[in-house]
């Protein structure tokens, strides 16, 4: 009996350290997608606005394929951990809004309105380390209502990049990668943080 | 109460079906060849457990493109949910005991 008690929670404890783990591989796809970029475009003397443009609508692909199997994943572990608080939709509506929104205003609206302030660049760099932010403190949001579930490990994805806000002017023409590589690390942080919680969880 | 919905679930009641549900669970999607080896079981006898489970709406099997074309064998909404609830009506009745 207690034999058989022992292996319901390492069932459990395995399914929480999934859950983990799968939430770690959605940022670190990110993270594997940003310096790809850097690593594309750092022999090219110039960097046409073409190659940016292909890439990073390309990249919002990629990711949003990964995100799909990733979410899939994640909706069936909550599931079976008896998580069904209210409807997954609402749940994921919520998610993509963050995301949807984020979009608008860091790379729409924030740069337009600072392109008088600074130089196109630095207002891209404050609009991406904006949408970073933005959108990622809705995601922990919507994780906290919907699911009732306070994901800790996301704490640096969102605060490290609006931190560092105040100093992208001070790094001028090297804004984009300034902002660039602070997400890259705030997000290992929570690679980090989620991996140290799947091994936490397995006791 | 728990265990009387315990027994009256068929498809889960057998420790094999119990199995590849909880091989599953964590994994998503598996090959049929891979459940086949973890499980030491014949191809036979899993296929005939996985058409019960595929009948249950637990798994859905589905035709991918390996190193040749293979069995995939995906967990569902509903499986997921019935093999969590069936987990804790057990340790509910464990702890009861």
């Amino acid at each position: 009996m207690e034999e058989l008690k022992a292996v319901l929670e390492r069932v459990e404890e395995k399914l929480i350290a999934a859950e983990k783990i799968y939430a770690a591989m959605q940022f670190q796809v990110w993270i594997v997608i940003v310096t790809l970029y850097y690593v594309l475009i750092g022999p090219l003397k110039t960097v046409p606005w073409q190659l940016t443009a292909i890439y990073w609508i390309s990249a919002f692909i990629v990711f949003a394929y990964f995100t799909k199997i990733i979410w899939k994943r994640l909706i069936k572990l909550h599931l079976s951990a008896g998580r069904k608080t209210v409807s997954f939709s609402e749940f994921g509506w919520a998610i993509a809004f963050s995301w949807i929104s984020g979009t608008i205003l860091g790379w729409i609206i924030i740069p337009r309105y600072l392109s008088g302030t600074f130089e196109p660049l630095v207002a891209l760099g404050i609009g991406y380390s904006i949408f970073i932010s933005w959108s990622v403190f809705g995601m922990f949001l919507a994780f906290w209502y919907f699911e009732k579930s306070l994901e800790k490990e996301m704490i640096p994805a969102f605060l490290i990049p609006a931190l560092i806000i105040p100093l992208i002017p001070k790094v001028a023409k090297a804004a984009m990668v300034y902002a660039g590589f602070t997400v890259a690390f705030a997000f290992g942080l929570t690679v980090l943080a989620y991996i140290y919680s799947a091994f936490k969880s397995l006791g | 109460m728990e265990l009387r919905e315990l027994v009256k679930n068929h498809v889960l009641g057998n420790p094999l079906r119990l199995g590849i549900m909880l091989y599953l669970l964590p994994r998503g999607k598996v090959l049929f060849k891979e459940l086949q080896k973890v499980l030491d079981v014949t191809p036979g006898n899993l296929d005939s457990h996985l058409k019960t489970l595929e009948k249950a709406g637990y798994v859905k099997l589905t035709k991918v493109f390996a190193d040749r074309p293979r069995t995939a064998v995906e967990i569902t909404e509903k499986g997921a949910e019935e093999t969590g609830k069936y987990l804790r009506m057990l340790k509910e009745l464990l702890s009861q005991l």
